[in-house]
């Protein structure tokens, strides 16, 4: 059970607080983004919705709306009645069709900012990492890495890319860049992961984590940035080729 | 000048004192460990057996002590009812006053949000060394959100390990306490841990959460006598915590 012991991060994530105005946009958004990554598995029951309420730090009210909104995707089924409740229902093309339709609600110039955003903070993460992260911190990263490239399934993977970063973050002693990270990862986390899980068949992100805990286990600051640098661009290459299939419908 | 008045304190001055600061806390988890060992003494232990939601509570909402989490986590399949068992609150120790919140963590091993707490550090050490522990300072991203200490003893039943209780302390809470006495030390001085990362420090090149590399922390740590040009090295008695003070410290020169 390799995949699921490690998965507290990105978990912690999908259930954490919302910032300012908690709207039930926002809820649905996030529980379906985790059922889309498969974070939240098919036929799995979600938390009540007083636990949801509480978790997310919402009125009852907004999460039934949500749910609502759930239910109109297909993304939810409510049961009534004893063992009753909501229970995940995964989107049988692996979410394609959701990011697609997200990618089309985005420009050219948005994505480029996102990309930017992403490298400042993973970039100097993984910078900081190597200055800072003890043999402990090391083998923690390789675990996550280990995890990402042994999983067999695009969820297992996706826990791993999550929780690799925020490890690596963790690892720069930084709690104002591990939090980015973590807001970055709950707000674009689908986009790259799925995008990235498209394009690429052969595992070159895996081999990137361990590219980054070379350089971070030896020291190496610029190494690490360079590397880590690069995987976010290889990952927005993923990106805004799968934002060309969404405008032109072509496949190459 | 009022200064003059002050006695210089030494490296193992302030590791003395760090011991000292650190007895209050593992003293609050001395006492939390007996009631959580009297507790499962049944023959049949299960969750409901367990009671320290309130002792929790009154550790968090004590002033003198600002943790900011405290709690349990059990080994696993010591209860009948659950394989895998935490229960730990956390509360901001600066709020007035800190409202306890039951952290959600996920304790059923098929779930999806279940991580394997015995690998880590503030389990797993106390497990192997049979011993208190203090993990840390690290990014707490699943509790406290801050750079923390994560104080840790085990819990025993019939003489085998069952689990630990443990303490977070924010490093900012803990450096309230040292600022003063690391002030009064010539030259500069850094509160360091077993990997050599700096807890804090009254140098301005060295912050909390820098790890100094180079140090001979294992000798150190196994009470070998090791020099080192830069730092001379006192241990905290009874912590995995030492004081390092500077052999060519600004201060000499006065």
């Amino acid at each position: 059970m390799a995949d699921s012991s490690l998965a507290l991060g990105a978990y912690a994530a999908v259930f954490a607080p919302l910032e300012a105005q908690g709207r039930a946009e926002a809820v649905a958004r996030r529980l379906g983004e985790a059922i889309t990554l498969g974070l939240l598995p098919d036929g799995s029951p979600l938390p009540s919705e007083s636990d949801l309420a509480d978790r997310f730090g919402v009125a009852t009210v907004t999460v039934r709306e949500a749910l609502g909104a759930l239910r109109e995707d297909n993304l939810i089924r409510t049961r009534r009645g004893r063992g009753g409740g909501s229970f995940v229902c995964a989107p049988a093309d692996g979410g394609r069709r959701a990011l697609l339709a997200r990618l089309r609600r985005m420009g050219l110039g948005e994505l480029r900012d996102l990309a930017d955003h992403y490298t400042a903070i993973g970039a100097m993460a993984a910078q900081l990492a190597a200055l800072r992260a003890d043999a402990e911190d090391v083998r923690r990263l390789r675990e996550f890495d280990l995890a990402g490239r042994e999983s067999r399934t695009a969820a297992g993977r996706w826990r791993a890319e999550g929780n690799f970063h925020l490890e690596l973050a963790a690892s720069a002693q930084s709690a104002r860049l591990t939090r980015e990270e973590m807001a970055l990862q709950s707000e674009v986390g689908m986009l790259l992961w799925v995008s990235h899980a498209q394009a690429d068949q052969n595992g070159a992100s895996a081999h990137r984590h361990t590219e980054i805990v070379d350089f971070v286990a030896a020291g190496d600051a610029g190494g690490a940035r360079a590397s880590a640098e690069r995987h976010v661009q290889e990952m927005f290459e993923a990106v805004r080729t799968l934002h060309r299939q969404a405008w032109t419908g072509r496949t190459t | 000048m009022s200064a003059e008045a002050v006695a210089r304190l030494q490296g193992p001055d302030v590791a003395a004192l760090v011991s000292q600061l650190c007895a209050a806390f593992f003293g609050e988890l001395d006492a939390m460990a007996a009631e959580v060992e009297r507790e499962l003494s049944v023959p049949v232990p299960r969750r409901s057996d367990l009671a320290i939601e309130q002792r929790c509570h009154a550790l968090l909402t004590d002033p003198s002590l600002k943790v900011a989490g405290a709690g349990l986590v059990m080994a696993p399949d010591v209860l009948a009812d659950a394989a895998y068992w935490l229960e730990w609150w956390t509360a901001n120790p600066d709020a007035t006053p800190p409202e306890p919140r039951r952290l959600a963590a996920e304790t059923d091993p098929r779930a999806v949000g279940f991580r394997d707490y015995t690998h880590l550090p503030w389990y797993a050490v106390p497990r192997e060394t049979g011993s208190a522990h203090i993990t840390g300072p690290y990014i707490d991203y699943l509790c406290t959100d801050q750079q923390t200490l994560t104080l840790t003893r085990p819990v025993r039943r019939g003489g085998g390990f069952a689990g630990v209780v443990g303490f977070d302390l924010l490093v900012r809470t803990f450096e309230e306490q040292m600022f003063a006495p690391l002030g009064r030390v010539e030259g500069a001085c850094a509160v360091i841990n077993t990997a050599g990362r700096v807890v804090t420090s009254s140098d301005l090149q060295w912050v909390t959460g820098d790890l100094i590399r180079g140090l001979p922390v294992e000798q150190w740590w196994a009470g070998q006598p090791a020099s080192h040009d830069e730092w001379e090295y006192s241990g905290c008695p009874g912590l995995p915590l030492g004081v390092i003070t500077s052999r060519s410290g600004p201060g000499l020169a006065v």
